[in-house]
């Protein structure tokens, strides 16, 4: 039996020493294959080592270990197993909430010895039991379930944890910005947005803009009915989609009204495009 | 208030003689007839009588109203004792320091133990935060300190801090932990999510005539994902509210995100104090 690869995303340096010390102790096996102290890192390395286990800290700089688990599940290539993961976090109440209502396994830092052994009982045994290709739609599930729960998918969302509940008022004109010039762009007229690094693309039938906001912003000031999330990075208009086809690894191609190029909606958001 | 006393105490006299004749079957002289010595003798009486005792009933109904006031006033102030100090023992900064802390034990119980005790004098502090009105600029920079120190443990080479306090502004007296939340934002909100960390730098200098606080750093700044309205909300509003009780609009609290520059200014400017009011640090050095 190969050994079973780890990755540590804990931005910490001392709570991820001693999280893989007690792996270690704990799972004689284990092999660590990388430690990582962000959300961007914790994705790169991933994709590129594709361990068996990751340990996920809710709170990372640059994105969330729930981000990381997005990106993962959007990203990860079909014909390896999608890797089991553990959210280690402090203190979010709401994610402890989340968490047990949806099983995803998550410890609570710091870990007892007990508490971890008994996930690393849990790992293992997942372990034995699948099979390569299994684990990612129980992820994908699980993830659907979290990101519409009562638990936003953002770090900065999981730190108000008191914030009151008034929903933010619907935006329905884009101020971009191009020098000293600010160019209005009505919502209705937005095709799709798009992230671009720290910025985001907004892109209608014959122009585009940069504005500074990220999409975890917009999104709750957009129409969920008429703006659909197909991706961590891509919201488009429901009205603007010609055709969407699926290909074999579970991604969906989406063919627009007005503008020549082609969306890909991720496995997570695949469900979306199922025919009446 | 006062037409309904003089209304009582006009028509009370009169009502009262007409009911007691009409009890009693004797007919008293009326009060109206002013040549009678002994109607008007009973007016002033009666008078007098019925002004104290509308007087009485109306200074007790005043007590009732403010002790309900005062009441109201204790309730709210023990109110936001609690929520300062709820802000201030975050509970995710209290369960991440003691989860390092735990692994310091194992790994070195030295650093483990100055760990320990910085954060004995941050408690402290913040427990007595909640009922002192002031404390010397020196002690609050320490208490600040101990913050930071704590985060340098868990943030690693990610924070770096630079504490700017002149000499001669050791001793002025200022709002104890009034500086806590704004740290506390230019890490959570600034520093801690920027992969690549940052420096926090706290000074303290005098500027026409005011003392003048400044916390900065180089962190993600207020518009990146444009989250002030929400996060940082709380803690601002809370040392707001609190330099307006002490020293009304005579204290101000500024944010902002330097031009040019990554990052966050906030800046506090407070009145400087008498002369005699003056605190010794050394009276509150650890």
């Amino acid at each position: 039996m190969t050994s079973t690869r780890a990755l540590i995303a804990e931005d910490e340096p001392l709570l991820a020493a001693a999280l893989a010390a007690d792996l270690d102790a704990l799972w004689p096996g284990l092999q660590l294959v990388a430690s990582v102290g962000d959300g961007l890192s914790a994705i790169e390395r991933a994709l590129a080592l594709k361990p068996d286990v990751c340990f996920l800290d809710i709170r990372m700089p640059g994105c969330s270990g729930l981000e990381v688990a997005q990106a993962l599940a959007e990203d990860w290539p079909a014909d390896a197993p999608f890797p089991l993961l553990v959210f280690v976090t402090a203190y979010d109440q709401f994610a402890l909430q989340a968490f047990e209502a949806q099983a995803v396994d998550y410890v609570v830092k710091p870990p007892e010895r007990a508490r971890l052994q008994a996930c690393v009982a849990r790992l293992q045994a997942r372990l034995a039991e699948r099979g390569a290709g299994s684990g990612l739609q129980g992820t994908l599930d699980q993830l659907r379930a979290l990101l519409s729960g009562p638990l936003p998918a953002g770090s900065g969302a999981l730190a108000q944890q008191s914030a009151p509940g008034a929903p933010p008022p619907r935006l329905n004109v884009i101020q971009a910005q191009v020098g000293s010039t600010v160019h209005f762009v009505p919502v209705d007229e937005v095709i799709y947005f798009e992230a671009a690094d720290k910025y985001l693309r907004v892109v209608t039938a014959h122009k585009e803009h940069l504005i500074r906001l990220s999409l975890k912003d917009l999104l709750p000031q957009l129409d969920g009915t008429r703006f659909w999330q197909i991706h961590r990075g891509t919201v488009v208009q429901a009205r603007c989609i010609a055709s969407a086809r699926r290909d074999d690894s579970g991604k969906v191609f989406i063919q627009l009204h007005g503008r020549p190029e082609t969306l890909t909606a991720s496995r997570l958001y695949a469900h979306l495009f199922k025919g009446m | 208030m006062l037409p309904l006393i003089l209304l009582a105490a006009l028509l009370g006299p009169g009502l009262g003689l007409t009911l007691g004749d009409a009890i009693t079957g004797l007919r008293s002289p009326s009060l109206w007839s002013l040549d009678a010595t002994a109607s008007r003798v009973t007016l002033a009486i009666s008078l007098l009588a019925t002004v104290v005792s509308v007087f009485a009933g109306w200074m007790h109904e005043r007590l009732t109203h403010a002790q309900a006031q005062a009441e109201a006033a204790r309730r709210a102030q023990a109110e936001s004792q609690l929520r300062l100090l709820q802000s201030q023992l975050e509970p995710h900064m209290l369960f991440n320091t003691l989860a390092n802390l735990r692994v310091l034990i194992g790994l070195d119980a030295t650093r483990a133990q100055a760990m320990l005790d910085r954060l004995i004098a941050y408690l402290r502090a913040t427990l007595q935060a909640s009922r002192a009105v002031e404390h010397p600029l020196a002690a609050e920079f320490e208490r600040i300190a101990d913050y930071l120190a704590l985060m340098q443990v868990r943030m690693g080479p990610r924070l770096a801090v630079s504490l700017d306090l002149p000499a001669e502004l050791r001793a002025l007296p200022v709002p104890p932990l009034i500086l806590q939340p704004l740290v506390e934002n230019s890490i959570q909100h600034g520093l801690e999510p920027q992969v690549e960390g940052g420096r926090l730098t706290l000074s303290a200098a005098l500027q026409s005539g005011r003392l003048r606080l400044t916390v900065r750093d180089d962190g993600i700044g207020l518009g990146a994902g444009g989250r002030l309205p929400h996060s940082t909300g709380f803690g601002l509003e809370q040392v707001r509210s609190r330099l307006h009780t002490l020293y009304g609009s005579a204290a101000s609290l500024a944010l902002s995100e330097l031009p040019g520059e990554r990052g966050t200014l906030a800046v506090i400017e407070l009145p400087l104090p008498s002369p005699e009011s003056t605190l010794t640090p050394s009276s509150t050095a650890p």
